[in-house]
């Protein structure tokens, strides 16, 4: 049984299927996964004990609920120079194997699988927006380090859900919205707000699978294998899938294959390094938190970092 | 045990227990809360082992209920149930009435006819049929009678009147639909505008054809009182207001409809105290009143949340899917049969318990024929209302019944209700077979 | 909302129940007004109410776990009333035993569960990522004893009934 928060469409439910199809031609019919969909039996919030509990054998989890409980693997959402999306999973990947942050998970009961990505972080304007001073005095609506990020840079941060984005853009509730391509299409935000500011800034990747540790210890040694096999090949066809999907929205948001399409501004290389300052102090903040509940957020950023520089070297 | 066979225990134990009179909240949840611990503790072919279950199951209990409560968009049900209590105190019910009252007094059956569009209008500000039922049935009914109305049209009227309450937003049972359908409140409220109006305009013919038939049941009132049409049209002020914040707010996406809920909450208070209609103790009252009816939905809700993730842990509705498909009957013919099945269990039961305890079973069914749930929901809803004024349980005559003279009989409210029930059919049946109705609302404000 | 003659009466709630439900109105009318100053002064300018969302989800847990009690002793639960309408006040009685075990059945398995949860959020000191950075064992707390209440009172209500059936 497989529990996720969200609804059986889009690039990211496709890979899960794919992953499902997989498994079950990998093991020759041994693992089969049923899947249950937008939360009708664990709410987002409530996978990762839910998967700890045997509720489910496997389920998404989102860093995000649990700041304290995953606080290591909270890592994947911090504001890192990195803004592709293979490096990102492969680094995210290998670092959530680790020592440390295996530790976190064996803690709630469950054993990390594999991640996904939202792929890199974009801003979506009512109004034209090119640098980050021009982000002074407005609303966006942001989350986590990215909105304290934000706040720094001297915008207000208003917390909403993605669903009710669009009516808040039209009706100037919001001037921005922090977002990434396919979601933009995916809620047609592009409409009611038709400029984009290319920040290409981290990713969110807190964002992942988890099994129930009683149900993988109970596979078989070969079995286990293919699964952990398939968890990384996962993370390679997620990257390619997303890639896709998001270079196709963004086309077909530019083209404006329905109504005007809208205009992306670039980043100038002053702000870039602006916004990689802005972010260090809050990847700082994690930092500290972590050491305040006596782990060593240092060695495991440093760790990160030197994954992703790897990862990008090998690319 | 094998999941399907555990299904139909836990669904049978239900039924029997709701005959036994059990509250819906207890026997829904209690063999739901069964159910998942047997479901966890006795996997198929294997042994019972109930300490092995338990924490699965718990585990699922805990999550399930506690999220369902601590809840953002869901805190728009005791903020709408407010609305109406505080709307009832603070008279702006009844002086919607007295102004519709003097500018129908022209038409035949002038006074059922403000009494049917007095629920229309309070329908706009109350999230329950019930209490539209019972608000507009204390003020409207005694009236009627006073003015020599036949009982059955001043009883009817109001019984078949206060079906507007769900249907037209704000509305209760739209936002536990969108609950357990996962779609947009937004669209289902603005969804229910126009069948709601239709309806009206079916119940405002069914007053006129009445009044053409038997004239004496509704004698030309001969007012005491000097008719002053701009203070009726004063009247009717606050009422438009708390309307229009609620509908115009969603429709130019000022507000989410939580917003439109708080706000329109606030507003109402404010009138009532401006006004001086409203005093300390009856928004005291008023938010007794709410606050109990608040925690008596929820429970039903929570246990159905519970029963919810038990039907689909054993997924007994995609091998009902499989079988239908195999049947593969015509879209139609599913379509009567769930008209028919809403309506006959519509005679029993009541509209909360009705649409937590159907959904599982229907949604899927009509998602895979690829209909547009919002439709759906707009039918079931308008199925659920005229469920209310059907013998033998038909809770708004219960309601009109216990609000008015002793002289009202039951079986005359039923007699009643029942005249307005002919166009009410028809005006279901446009429904179904014009789904642009429903649609077209949401549709212009949301693209 | 008919009242039969067979009618079972209420119980009288505890001046404490009464208490708790009067907390619950305070957090229906806070909840009220919190949303809409929030509305409010968004239109102004800033939003000034932090974690607003947030706060609405801790004041559900007040508004709907703390009336129970009343609404319990009051027999405002939704029934079926259809198949036992003809019976007399004593069968009435021995139905609302069997009501009062399921009702005792339901929440004891979901204050059982509730006091997992509370215990856990306790011990892991989690809490929602925000600007207040709200601790989530508080509302579990107060959803665990709005359950605890509703569980005493249906024991009480089950007593009653009991003594009454014979
Ligand atoms: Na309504
Ligand atoms: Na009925």
């Amino acid at each position: 049984r497989f529990s996720d928060y969200g609804p059986n469409r889009g690039t990211r439910a496709e890979a899960l299927e794919w992953f499902a199809a997989e498994l079950d031609k990998r093991t020759d019919g041994d693992l089969k996964i049923e899947f249950f969909w937008g939360g009708s039996l664990l709410g987002g919030r409530d996978t990762l004990s839910g998967v700890g509990d045997g509720v489910a054998d496997l389920g998404t989890i989102i860093g995000f609920f649990t700041p304290k409980e995953l606080q290591l693997y909270n890592i994947g959402d911090l504001p890192v120079e990195n803004s592709d999306m293979w490096v990102g999973l492969n680094a995210i990947y290998d670092l959530s194997n680790s020592e440390m942050i295996a530790e976190e998970f064996s803690k709630a009961g469950v054993k990390y699988v594999t991640n996904y990505t939202t792929g890199p972080v974009q801003l979506i304007c009512r109004s034209e927006v090119n640098t980050l001073d021009d982000l002074n005095g407005l609303k966006i609506r942001a989350s986590g380090p990215y909105g304290d990020t934000l706040e720094r840079l001297g915008a207000e941060i208003v917390r909403m859900s993605q669903a009710d984005v669009y009516q808040a853009l039209d009706s100037g509730l919001l001037d921005c919205n922090q977002n990434y391509y396919y979601a933009m299409q995916a809620y047609r935000q592009y409409e009611v707000a038709p400029y984009v500011l290319a920040l290409d800034w981290g990713q969110n990747m807190s964002f992942g699978i988890a099994i129930n540790e009683m149900t993988y210890s109970g596979f078989s040694d070969e079995n286990k294998e293919v699964f952990d096999k398939l968890s990384r090949d996962f993370i390679d066809h997620l990257a390619e899938q997303m890639e896709q999907t998001d270079e196709e929205a963004l086309a077909s948001m530019v083209s404006g294959g329905e109504g005007a399409g809208i205009t992306v501004a670039e980043l100038s290389e002053e702000d870039r390094d602006r916004l990689n300052e802005a972010s260090a102090q809050s990847i700082d903040d994690w930092t500290a938190r972590v050491s305040e509940n006596g782990g060593d957020g240092e060695a495991l950023l440093a760790e990160y970092q030197k994954l992703i520089e790897d990862y990008k070297a090998k690319q | 045990m094998e999941p399907t066979l555990l299904a139909g225990c836990v669904v049978a134990a239900v039924l029997i227990l709701l005959a036994l009179r059990v509250p819906i909240a207890y026997a829904i949840g209690a063999c739901a809360a069964a159910g998942l611990l047997l479901f966890f503790s006795w996997r198929p072919g294997g042994d019972l082992n109930l300490l092995g279950g338990m924490r699965p199951a718990l585990r699922l209990i805990g999550s399930n209920t506690f999220a369902f409560v601590h809840n953002y968009p869901l805190s728009m049900i005791p903020l709408f149930i407010g609305l109406g209590h505080v709307a009832y105190h603070a008279e702006i019910t009844t002086d919607l009435y007295r102004s519709l009252r003097i500018l129908l007094r022209k038409l035949p059956g002038g006074l059922a006819m403000a009494s049917v569009s007095g629920c229309a209008g309070f329908s706009a500000i109350t999230g329950s049929s019930v209490a539209c039922a019972a608000a507009m049935g204390r003020i409207a009914v005694p009236e009627m009678l006073q003015y020599g109305y036949h009982p059955r049209l001043a009883a009817g009227s109001v019984a078949a009147g206060g079906t507007l309450g769900s249907l037209i937003p704000p509305s209760l049972l739209f936002v536990i639909y969108a609950i357990f359908t996962e779609q947009s409140v937004n669209g289902l409220f603005l969804a229910g505008v126009i069948p709601g109006l239709l309806s009206l305009v079916g119940f405002l013919l069914t007053i006129l054809i009445w009044c053409m038939l038997k004239p004496q049941h509704a004698p030309r009132q001969q007012f005491d009182e000097v008719v002053d049409r701009a203070a009726a049209i004063r009247g009717l002020w606050p009422a438009c207001v708390l309307f229009l914040i609620v509908v115009g707010g969603i429709y130019w996406g000022i507000f989410t409809p939580t917003e439109a809920a708080a706000v329109s909450l606030v507003v109402a208070i404010l009138i009532g105290l401006a006004r001086k209609k409203l005093n300390w103790s009856a928004l005291i009252d008023s938010g007794a009143e709410t606050v109990r009816q608040t925690a008596m939905i929820f429970m039903v809700a929570l246990a159905a949340k519970l029963f919810t993730a038990f039907i689909s842990l054993t997924r007994i509705t995609p091998l009902a899917l499989d079988w239908l498909e195999s049947l593969d009957p015509p879209f139609y013919l599913v379509m009567i049969a769930i008209v028919v099945f809403y309506l006959v269990i519509g005679m029993f039961l009541d509209s909360i318990g009705i649409l937590v305890l159907t959904l599982p079973f229907t949604v899927p069914i009509m998602s895979n024929y690829g209909v547009d749930l919002i439709w759906f929901g707009v039918i079931v809803i308008k199925l659920l209302e005229i469920g209310l004024i059907t013998p033998p349980i038909g809770l708004n005559i219960f309601v009109i019944k216990s609000v008015t003279p002793r002289s009202v009989t039951l079986s005359e409210v039923f007699k009643g209700a029942a005249a307005f029930l002919t166009l009410d059919l028809l005006v279901l049946i446009l429904l179904l077979l014009v789904p642009a109705l429903s649609l077209w609302l949401p549709q212009s404000a949301f693209g | 909302m008919s009242q039969p003659e067979n009618e079972l009466a209420p119980a009288p709630p505890t001046r404490a129940e009464r208490a708790l439900g009067q907390i619950a109105v305070v957090g229906l009318f806070l909840m009220a007004a919190l949303i809409t100053l929030n509305v409010i002064s968004r239109w102004i300018g800033r939003a000034i109410i932090p974690d607003d969302i947030q706060l609405v989800k801790e004041l559900m847990v007040v508004v709907i776990l703390l009336p129970l009690g009343v609404v319990t002793a009051t027999r405002n639960h939704i029934s079926v009333d259809l198949f036992t309408e003809w019976m007399a006040k004593r069968g009435r009685h021995r139905l609302a035993v069997l009501e009062q075990l399921v009702g005792i059945a339901f929440v004891s398995l979901v204050s059982y569960a509730a006091y997992r949860d509370a215990l856990g959020a306790w011990a892991s000191q989690d809490y929602y990522s925000g600007v207040l950075n709200i601790p989530m064992w508080l509302g579990h707390f107060v959803f665990l004893f709005g359950m605890a209440v509703f569980l005493i009172r249906l024991l009480v209500m089950f007593i009653i009934d009991l003594r009454r059936s014979f």
